[in-house]
């Protein structure tokens, strides 16, 4: 059933559908939201892919112009604005101050992620990778630009599917940019494979939905560390403080 | 707008390259040259198969990255807390 549905879905993107089919398949576009919804997804997925995979030049291009627009923007003259936001942002920083003050003396018992957020530091693997690629994702992971580190394991990650540790690092990297439902789908699937990082993928999966303050989701998985896991201690604590 | 457009991109590129893994080898390898190559011609004779499997395989594959796609999707509350 559904492999006739992606079926005629690459048939329309391919604009290969004529006649009665084509009036077939854009009448259900219209009438069944369903469809619609299916079909909607399905061609985001394919254009994401084919803008990236099928023509990087293209996809270059794009990055260019989007950060084009970015530095105009930033370097549009404000005038009579900026004085009036400089009063506002005075406002706004008092306002943080006395929240923030209020805040850590009220959650003073919380645990929170960057208490338990120290990571191992990144090594320079030999496994077959490409050395200039692992080494800029070292550095960045290691100089806590996570923002680099994510671009640069992404990439690792995509040609190299096998290797675990660029993925834990990749999914770590997720998390201190709070990209967080990506990073636990990744940090899960080295969590339920057999490789010596499951317990720790284990464990920043938690740390993962402690930052998005998922406390219950957090617990869950801290309670599920089996006593084996060297961070099985750590995680203890952190289900007490919890 | 545009830093918001920006992210966008970015964040769901990201999404979908994280479930691009979680693929198996034979559609990740499916997908790659579809989009590589210039032709499905290129892609039946790479693959060694019909041209009629390697069009219903790639669209199986892109269904069922698709999929994992919006499966995922159900932890978008997370960043919208």
């Amino acid at each position: 059933m559904k492999e006739e549905l992606y079926r005629s879905f690459d048939a329309y993107l391919q604009g290969e559908l004529e006649g009665k089919d084509l009036a077939l398949f854009e009448g259900k576009l219209v009438g069944d939201s369903e469809f619609k919804k299916d079909f909607q997804a399905y061609s985001e997925v394919e254009k994401s892919l084919k803008s990236r995979l099928g023509n990087v030049r293209q996809e270059q291009a794009l990055r260019a112009t989007l950060n084009k627009l970015r530095t105009q923007e930033k370097g549009t003259p404000k005038g009579l604005v900026f004085n009036l936001k400089k009063y506002v942002w005075i406002g706004v920083a008092a306002s943080l101050l006395v929240l923030f003050s209020v805040y850590v003396f009220k959650d003073a018992q919380v645990p929170r992620y960057i208490e338990y957020a120290m990571h191992q530091p990144l090594e320079i693997g030999d496994r077959g990778t490409d050395n200039s690629l692992s080494e800029a994702a070292v550095k960045a992971f290691n100089e806590k630009d996570y923002a680099r580190a994510v671009k640069e394991l992404r990439m690792l990650t995509a040609s190299n599917p096998q290797h675990v540790e660029w993925q834990l690092y990749y999914g770590i990297s997720l998390i201190e940019t709070d990209k967080i439902a990506t990073a636990v789908t990744i940090l899960g699937s080295v969590a339920s494979g057999s490789s010596g990082y499951k317990y720790t993928a284990q464990w920043y999966t938690a740390l993962g939905y402690l930052k998005a303050g998922k406390i219950d989701w957090c617990k869950g998985v801290l309670e599920e560390m089996p006593v084996e896991a060297a961070i099985y201690e750590k995680a203890q604590e952190l289900l007490d403080r919890l | 707008m545009t830093e918001l457009k920006f992210m966008l991109y970015e964040q769901k590129n990201e999404l979908i390259d994280a479930m691009f893994l979680q693929l198996g080898r034979k559609c990740q390898e499916i997908i790659k040259l579809s989009f590589a190559l210039k032709t499905i011609a290129m892609v039946t004779q790479k693959l060694g198969v019909t041209y009629g499997v390697a069009r219903k395989k790639k669209s199986q594959c892109i269904g069922q990255l698709t999929k994992l796609v919006r499966d995922t999707a159900t932890f978008d509350h997370l960043k919208n807390d």
